[in-house]
């Protein structure tokens, strides 16, 4: 039996930096672009601070089992998730803001060469005054290294997850965020759907 | 008042709270302690029982005898805690929706009872552990998780509430009349009888945020204009008064409350000594 | 012409209610469940149903009832400590045959216990929480399409057997989001109503409890069209409290008979390569897609394994287990809790075939590979001479 796993993303950071809406975008868009996607969130109490992550599955088969212990993508907003890295698949890709997190570049070297620095925060602040938006600019530059989705359906889903005010904001974000990086780390994606129904009799 | 005599007070190492950054919370749990050291409160002399909620999560940071309760029945809880331990100074804390919603029905029996317990009610009109539901306190016409389209019910006012109750000490204060609130909390500790004292606090995460008043200094800013001292309210129409919130100690009275008068039944039989259960 | 959607578990429940026909719904916030609230009270006005938010979990038990009784279908969602606190309600839903449906999405547990943590621990208490003699009805999903799919079943079985009805997810299962292919029929779907066109008269009460000659379930009728008295005392068929032993015996019994009879129609399961299986995997909820996926790694390594799984846990599909546990020789249960289905099940293993409990109660989902390592081992003990 030929069993696909499917392939999984991690976003973590701290409670209210807006992890598991980029999870949601993400998710969304992935549908649209044909795939099965499953998304799943952890946090605690706290609606502030505190561990907070996002997974995103996706696969061409319908998913079985929606938690994933390793990951081909992970995404660091704040230190306070720093043991996640090595969650990592070997030859993941993982992306980190340099604001809030110190990153051991040596211990996660021997997983993988292809670490991506995103001045997501930094972006924010400086070219659009607003820190909240940093998400939105760490979405940019995901999906510009990884090219899992084009950026016209994330824009488009974008749009449907926030409200019209935010619209310019955001947009203007995840330009940044797409421009901010130059490495393209295409992942190796098959087909879209081949498989309808999940595998009972 | 020196910062290290409230310390004393603290579970250090429990710190940082959950609270988001700017919470009311914070500033409430100050003055509850200023207030205790000004008392000199013996630690293990004091029983404080929380519910269920953002302002619930308080009895995990105070150094005393806490109970983290069920939702909405730190008011039952403590009631045993009393009358089993009269010797004990007895605080139940909690929320607008964990002490007036599920909680109401125990709120009014211990005002009636004029029980010898304080209630501190921290109310920021929402339920922010569960994301910004509406409460009986959150205002007509506001915006809540579960009231996308406004709030169709109206509030409670929890000072009246507890007053026609029978609660015999009733106090309002707000975060931002933080001296107010330290000594309305001392009084309210000090008081023989029910205490109720309801401190206005501000969910900028989530009512500030559904409401137009995303940062705490938003919200604090509101708290100072729209404040007005009880003397002054007195001689204020109800039109004035719309939108307000009047500060200040409404009822302040001595009643036996139901220990008192248990104690004064127990004085009049002969106990034996053996047989009275639960040590001093 | 169907077509690829993404939910959230919370949010298919209420979408799903909303397309059985639920035009109430009183609740009150608990994790992780107030999700499920949130879409019902954006989308219910726009459907020209009520939503409002109770003063707690008792009022919001009694308040659906009502609402049910009066006529219109309701719903309302809960996790464990909300759910301990609806009992009495169910018990008065059950007695007084009203349809509505309870969704309760598991939390760790006892008490305040886990709030954002998936578990499986309230299983027992699905069955028997509400004190008195009682049958229930309680459907458990594993995927958000199934969510969909089953909640409107709820309310068809609700509706079809005048009962009290459970829709159980856990939390995982609740707050994810997951496509599928939303078909026609799901958009269309089968919905059982209450009558609406009879004439009645005007002198005469109606018994809601009117069995007549030959009917399991009595027509339930809205108020309005007629009038009628309930009770939560023992009753007779007018619905006003009758005491003596042969009323009790008769109105008990039918309780217990109405669902009782119809187990077989009622209880909905699925099969996963079981027709060659020694060893049978009984897993529901999320577990279930861990045993899915542990199935089939397993059967790449040759194992004649296969996976049972009951979405209406109750009343369990006894007779096909009883089956399986004539056919097969080991089971394997695993569950995020001490092993409550799993004691149940045993005492329909009447040939003593070895059962391997796989207990989890951390907060964790329990995994493939645990369940992978379960069968191995089962497998080897099985095969060894």
């Amino acid at each position: 039996m030929n069993l696909s796993i499917p392939i999984s993303i991690r976003i973590s950071g701290q409670g209210g930096q807006g992890n598991i809406l980029m999870g949601i975008i993400l998710a969304e868009a992935l549908v649209k672009e044909g795939y099965w996607v499953v998304q799943t969130q952890h946090y605690g109490a706290q609606v502030r601070g505190g561990l907070s992550f996002c997974d995103v599955l996706f696969d061409k088969e319908p998913i079985d089992f929606p938690v994933a212990e390793t990951f081909n993508i992970i995404y660091l907003m704040h230190d306070v998730a720093a043991s996640h890295t090595k969650l990592l698949k070997n030859n993941g890709i993982l992306f980190y803001d340099s604001e809030y997190v110190n990153l051991k570049k040596d211990a996660v070297g021997r997983i993988t060469k292809k670490i991506v620095e995103v001045q997501a925060t930094k972006i924010a602040y400086e070219k659009i005054n607003n820190t909240g938006v940093s998400n939105m600019v760490a979405l940019g530059a995901m999906v510009k290294t990884t090219n899992i989705i084009s950026f016209e359906t994330l824009i488009e889903t974008m749009k449907e997850n926030v409200k019209p005010s935010f619209y310019d904001l955001d947009t203007k974000a995840i330009q940044l965020g797409y421009d901010s990086v130059e490495k393209v780390y295409a992942l190796k994606l098959d087909d879209k759907i081949t498989k309808l129904v999940r595998g009972f009799e | 008042m020196s910062s290290t005599k409230y310390f004393n007070y603290l579970r250090k190492n429990t710190l940082p709270t959950v609270w988001c950054p700017g919470c009311g919370n914070g500033i409430i749990t100050k003055a509850f302690l200023e207030a205790a050291g000004n008392l000199g409160l013996d630690k293990n002399k004091v029983a404080v029982v929380s519910g269920i909620g953002c302002s619930s999560r308080v009895t995990g940071y105070l150094d005393f005898n806490t109970m983290h309760t069920l939702h909405g029945r730190a008011v039952a809880f403590a009631t045993g805690v009393k009358l089993a331990r009269p010797d004990l100074k007895v605080v139940a804390m909690g929320g607008d929706g964990d002490m007036l919603a599920i909680g109401g029905n125990h709120f009014i029996h211990a005002c009636r009872r004029n029980m010898d317990i304080t209630i501190i009610l921290f109310n920021n009109s929402i339920y922010g552990m569960t994301g910004g539901q509406y409460s009986p306190t959150t205002p007509n016409k506001s915006i809540a998780s579960t009231a996308p389209y406004g709030n169709m019910e109206y509030q409670f006012d929890p000072v009246q509430l507890a007053t026609t109750a029978g609660a015999t000490y009733v106090a309002r204060s707000t975060v931002y009349h933080f001296l107010q609130t330290v000594k309305y909390i001392q009084t309210a500790l000090s008081h023989k009888g029910m205490s109720v004292v309801e401190i206005i606090s501000n969910c900028h995460t989530y009512f500030g945020r559904y409401n137009k008043m995303s940062k705490p200094s938003d919200m604090q800013e509101f708290f100072k204009t729209n404040s007005v001292q009880l003397a002054k309210a007195k001689e204020m129409s109800k039109e004035e008064l719309t939108g307000k919130i009047v500060v200040g100690e409404f009822v302040n009275e001595e009643k036996p409350g139901y220990l008192e008068s248990y104690q004064n039944l127990q004085g009049t039989f002969e106990v034996d000594r053996e047989c009275r259960g639960g040590e001093q | 012409m169907s077509r690829m959607v993404i939910m959230q578990g919370n949010e298919a429940c209420a979408l799903a209610a909303l397309k059985a026909g639920c035009r109430f719904y009183a609740g009150y916030p608990i994790t992780p469940s107030s999700e499920v609230a949130e879409t019902m009270a954006r989308e219910l006005p726009k459907v020209g149903g009520t939503f409002i938010q109770m003063e707690d979990e008792i009022s919001s038990a009694a308040a659906i009832i009502g609402a049910s009784l009066s006529g219109v279908k309701s719903m309302t969602a809960t996790s464990g400590p909300g759910f301990s606190l609806m009992q009495e309600g169910i018990g008065y839903g059950v007695m007084t045959e009203t349809p509505c449906v309870f969704v309760n999405v598991m939390r760790g547990g006892p008490s305040t216990g886990m709030p954002t943590k998936p578990a499986q621990g309230d299983i027992m208490q699905l069955r028997w929480g509400t004190h008195g003699d009682h049958q229930i009805i309680a459907l458990y999903p594993s995927t958000v399409e199934e969510v969909y799919k089953y909640t409107i079943k709820a309310f068809n079985y609700a509706e079809k057997y005048r009962t009290p009805v459970f829709l159980v997810m856990d939390e995982t299962l609740g707050h994810m989001r997951e496509s599928f292919f939303l078909t026609d029929e799901e958009e269309n779907p089968e919905i059982i109503q209450r009558i609406k066109d009879t004439e009645f008269s005007d002198d005469e009460l109606f018994h809601p409890f009117d069995l007549g000659e030959d009917r399991t379930v009595a027509p339930l009728v809205g108020m309005g069209k007629t009038r009628f008295h309930v009770s939560g005392l023992v009753h007779d068929e007018t619905g006003f409290p009758a005491g003596q032993a042969e009323v009790a015996e008769k109105m008990i019994k039918h309780l217990d008979s109405k669902i009782r009879m119809y187990s077989e129609e009622i209880s909905i399961y699925e099969e996963y390569m079981l027709s060659d299986a020694e060893i049978v995997v009984v897993a529901f909820g999320t577990t279930a897609r861990s045993a899915l996926r542990a199935v089939k790694m397993a059967r790449s390594d040759k194992i004649p394994v296969g996976l049972f799984k009951p979405v209406t846990i109750w009343p369990a599909p006894v007779s096909r287990i009883k089956k399986l546990f004539r056919s097969a020789n080991a089971f394997i249960i695993p569950e995020m809790n001490m092993g409550q289905y799993a004691q149940e099940l045993s005492k329909l293993n009447k040939t003593n075939k070895h059962i391997e409990m796989l207990n989890k109660i951390n907060g964790e989902l329990i995994t493939p590979e645990e369940i992978l390592d379960s069968i191995t081992k089962v497998w080897i003990q099985l095969t060894e001479i």
